[in-house]
């Protein structure tokens, strides 16, 4: 038995690739040393797969980091073997891998062993250690044969979850890629599904498990000080279970850790899915807030929205921030920015060119309904009130204010227009008001252009006048969520918009 | 909490919005310009 195995996971089952990619391996390896793992989808044509392999394991479709885990633990290669070279039908194995990977690759009882270059087309590397964990080394960057750094590094990832079963494989796989297994978190807030089980596969056990379900917040506080995460680490990222990495995205936000940062946040965009009108309207919406509203706040230290789905918090600012108050709003993460701002914590900074982090978007009307009206519009407000920003005269309140009150006055704007147009005598306002309206729209086509153009999303032309209409919709809404915002009940409840399992890598 | 002061939303005669598009026209085009800048080729000669 080698001390090296190949788990084959292609992205689709068909193909003369599969076969050159699994032919390579068994050259290198033997057929005994090789798995395979594959969709049992009804489309699945074995042919040249059963020939040549014989460790062939189906499993249910879904993500490639799903397949991974459940190979590993099926063959139990992390007990049978020294490390797991997990690659697609986009790799092959070249002659000498095997002796590559056995006099290089492996040192045993070490987390940190080689750095994959990307023409080796590896695409993850799971090596035992002396824990018994699954390691990745994709990323990472080691001595060949020196000394291995198995020490903390200087920021962790901590993931809260709660029943994210159908998305924690693909993203935790992604964040032990950014900063090794040893390094990531997991806050399973009492979940009722296979979380905990997941989380300690991917970990290596790094998992605080919450008494009771009792919230994200209390969650987040009991990992930090379960793990003493703020004395360990210089800083900590904070990822939702269904927000996916891009590889470098927390490397370059820790780039810009400087002692009076408090907050770092990364470019976020909108986790594709295809033919959904809801995904494709709050891609274009985000591409739009990142350029137009969290630069120029960035430029004024003003930043007033933080996706606590994927933050760096330094360990100062995380020591104090009232995470109990937190817990009794909808929106905690807005209040720990409160805390920052008002407590003058350290300044929260924007970096536009960082690797994207993707984050899961509502998938139905409903869904986004819930999501805006009935939990983050309503929160603005009850922030606002707990706050009292409205009586505040800094200039984080005084933007964030004019920026709530720019809704309400859109909401109002069919009513400023009629009383515009019986103001202005008629010559003036028939042809003022369409010049404002069209100059407005040309505005939205510049901008769904240079979107199109950039992203490659030509749909955003077409949809954009429902894009229009959708939001107008919402500051209707928003307006009318002050009302609601006093019928809140406290925070501290998890509210996550539907969860759809990843499918391949054509999320991506 | 996506909107706000996009054009089409809360857009009409805001001056929040208008200093946030000239800031965000200063620090792209700005980028824009200096990345053309950079790869101009140097024109003088000795």
């Amino acid at each position: 038995l080698s001390r090296v195995a190949v788990l084959v996971v292609p992205i689709d089952n068909e193909g003369e690739e599969v076969a050159e990619s699994l032919i390579s391996a068994v050259c290198e390896l033997g057929k005994s040393n090789v798995y395979v793992v594959v969709d049992n989808s009804e489309d699945r044509t074995l042919g040249p797969l059963d020939r040549v392999a014989t460790n062939i394991l189906e499993v249910a479709r879904g993500s490639k980091a799903r397949a991974v885990r459940e190979a590993v633990e099926h063959f139990e290669l992390l007990n049978r073997y020294d490390a797991v070279v997990v690659i697609d039908e986009s790799a092959l194995i070249l002659p000498g891998f095997g002796r590559f990977a056995e006099n290089d690759l492996i040192l045993p009882g070490c987390s940190c062993l080689w750095e994959a270059e990307p023409e080796d087309r590896i695409t993850l590397v799971l090596a035992r250690t002396d824990g018994g964990a699954p390691v990745n080394i994709g990323g990472l960057v080691a001595e060949k044969n020196g000394e291995v750094d198995a020490s903390d590094g200087s920021v962790c990832i901590l993931c809260p979850a709660y029943n994210e079963e159908p998305v924690l494989d693909r993203t935790l796989m992604a964040a032990v890629a950014e900063v090794g297994f040893r390094n990531v978190y997991v806050a399973n807030d009492h979940s009722q599904d296979c979380t905990g089980h997941i989380a300690g596969f991917w970990t290596g056990g790094n998992v605080y498990t919450s008494p009771q379900n009792q919230g994200k917040s209390r969650a987040l506080r009991g990992a930090i000080d379960h793990f003493a995460l703020t004395e360990r680490y210089e800083a900590i990222f904070l990822l939702d279970a269904d927000t996916y990495l891009s590889s470098g995205h927390v490397a370059a936000l820790e780039a810009s850790l400087e002692p009076d940062v408090a907050f770092a946040v990364g470019r976020i965009e909108s986790d594709w899915v295809s033919r959904n009108f809801w995904v494709a309207y709050r891609a274009f919406v985000m591409w739009m807030y990142n350029a137009l509203i969290r630069t120029p706040q960035n430029v004024l230290n003003v930043i007033n929205v933080l996706p606590g789905s994927s933050v760096l918090i330094s360990s100062e600012a995380a020591r104090r921030i009232e995470w109990e108050r937190a817990s009794r709003l909808v929106l905690d993460d807005f209040s720990m920015l409160c805390d920052v701002c008002y407590g003058k914590l350290g300044k929260i900074v924007y970096l536009h060119d960082t690797p994207p982090a993707n984050i899961a978007e509502p998938l139905t009307f409903r869904a986004y309904l819930k999501q805006t009206y009935g939990r983050w519009w309503p929160g603005i407000w009850q922030t606002m009130r707990d706050r009292r920003m409205f009586t505040k005269t800094d200039w984080f309140s005084i933007t964030n204010n004019l920026q709530v009150l720019g809704w309400v006055w859109s909401a109002l704007m069919p009513v400023i227009l009629l009383l515009l147009y019986s103001l202005l005598n008629g010559t003036v306002a028939v042809y003022l008001i369409p010049i404002m309206v069209a100059w407005q729209l040309a505005q939205m086509y510049i901008l769904a252009g240079l979107y199109a153009y950039r992203k490659k999303r030509h749909h955003a032309l077409i949809l954009l006048p429902l894009f229009v209409a959708v939001a107008y919709l919402e500051s209707v809404l928003f307006t009318l969520s002050f009302v609601k915002s006093f019928r809140l009940e406290l925070g501290g409840r998890w509210e996550s918009p539907a969860r759809v399992a990843a499918v391949g890598d054509e999320r991506r | 909490v996506y909107g706000g002061l996009l054009p089409s939303t809360g857009g009409f005669l805001n001056p929040l919005r208008a200093l946030y598009i000239l800031i965000a026209v200063a620090v792209f085009g700005g980028g824009w310009l200096a990345r053309k800048l950079r790869k101009q080729p140097a024109t003088h000669s000795e």
